[in-house]
């Protein structure tokens, strides 16, 4: 309860703070999970990806 | 033509229809089952008795609603089971005896990319790719694959301005300042040149035979990539054709295909192509890197949509009480 009425006072409350609030934490949600999912996938398809086996063709500049 | 055609074509939409319709399985098992778990949490915790908020017992209040909880919980079997009877029925027709032509059905291998989250071996889509420019592109097109879309998949963009240009004689552009169409080196933004004009000059150069564009081969056909490798490796020497089978002038005896008699002339023996990364160049090992080739230019997005797969199961299994 204590912890629910926190929130509600310092972002609720106001409507400028509670959008705010959901487009910084949608920015900070669709971040984390892109890369942990990425890092899903690059760890589990690890030496097949182009990334994995670029060093063997380009050329030195 | 037309029907042949459109009979592929509804073949190809078939096939993504009931390769996504396992992942679109997967998420709707999934999502009732967190639905399950988290339901029944929270019922444990919201309905034990607390001698401190008697007045606030959540059971006060469900004890009301217990009928309509107990609805809402068949509501969720019923379409739990009509979800999972739909399947089992989908599953089965698809999964039939499959007896309404002779071909042999090829067995099914393991591929590098067939896995729920597999990505492609880039590398064997490489040396796919040589075998394609070497071999199969003196008859078959590849209408629908640009150069640049095998940058940073197989190829850097230098190597890929360099493979472009060497398709020289078929790419016409124009009109020029005197009015006439002229040839010239290709670029990364063209798309990859057919090697017939038509297909009437496709049939009068091979027999009456049409060399199917293998842009969507691996989806347009039965049986996907173990059917394209099975067929390049299973033509039969001339002395092991079974008896009774006639065989006509430029055709060949083929057991995976439709029909037995294929036009088409085996294209791959040992070391036909050399790749530049040393990997010898068998027949089986050609074989395989070809069709991981064309599995890639059949799907080039099959390696995001596995990444959203992860996404979304993260987002849904994070999204808390439904």
């Amino acid at each position: 309860m204590i912890k629910r009425s926190f929130l509600y006072q310092l972002i609720f409350k106001r409507t400028g703070t509670m959008v705010l609030t959901a487009v910084l934490g949608g920015i900070i949600l669709e971040t984390a999970i892109d890369n942990i999912s990425e890092a899903i996938f690059f760890k589990y398809n690890k030496g097949k990806l182009w990334d994995d086996i670029k060093h063997n063709y380009v050329k030195d500049v | 033509m037309f029907l042949v055609n459109f009979k592929q074509f509804v073949e190809q939409k078939r096939t993504i229809i009931f390769s996504n319709f396992s992942v679109l399985f997967l998420c709707t098992a999934d999502f009732f089952l967190i639905m399950a778990v988290v339901r029944k949490l929270g019922n444990i915790k919201l309905l034990k008795c607390r001698p401190s908020f008697i007045s606030l017992q959540v059971c006060h209040f469900s004890n009301g609603a217990g009928t309509r909880w107990n609805i809402k919980k068949s509501m969720y079997t019923t379409i739990g089971l009509a979800v999972g009877g739909a399947s089992a029925l989908l599953y089965a027709l698809e999964q039939s005896v499959k007896a309404y032509d002779w071909p042999l059905h090829p067995p099914a291998y393991n591929w590098s990319h067939s896995g729920v989250l597999d990505a492609y071996d880039h590398a064997s889509i490489r040396r796919g790719f040589y075998v394609y420019k070497n071999v199969c592109s003196a008859c078959h097109s590849l209408d629908f694959i640009p150069f640049r879309r095998l940058i940073d998949v197989a190829f850097t963009e230098d190597e890929m301005r360099e493979i472009a240009a060497e398709f020289q004689v078929c790419i016409q552009d124009g009109p020029n300042e005197d009015g006439e169409m002229f040839m010239r080196p290709g670029k990364v933004s063209d798309y990859i040149p057919p090697p017939y004009p038509n297909e009437e000059a496709a049939a009068a150069a091979n027999n009456g035979a049409v060399p199917p564009d293998l842009s969507l081969i691996v989806l347009g056909r039965e049986g996907n990539e173990d059917y394209i490798f099975s067929m390049l490796n299973g033509y039969t020497d001339a002395d092991d054709i079974p008896a009774g089978v006639e065989i006509s002038e430029g055709a060949h005896y083929n057991p995976y295909f439709t029909g037995s008699v294929i036009a088409m002339a085996p294209p791959l023996y040992n070391n036909v192509i050399e790749y530049d990364d040393g990997t010898p160049a068998t027949r089986s090992q050609l074989t395989k890197d070809v069709v991981t080739f064309l599995s890639w230019c059949s799907q080039p997005e099959m390696e995001k949509r596995k990444l959203w797969l992860i996404k979304f199961l993260i987002l849904i299994d994070t999204s808390g009480h439904p």
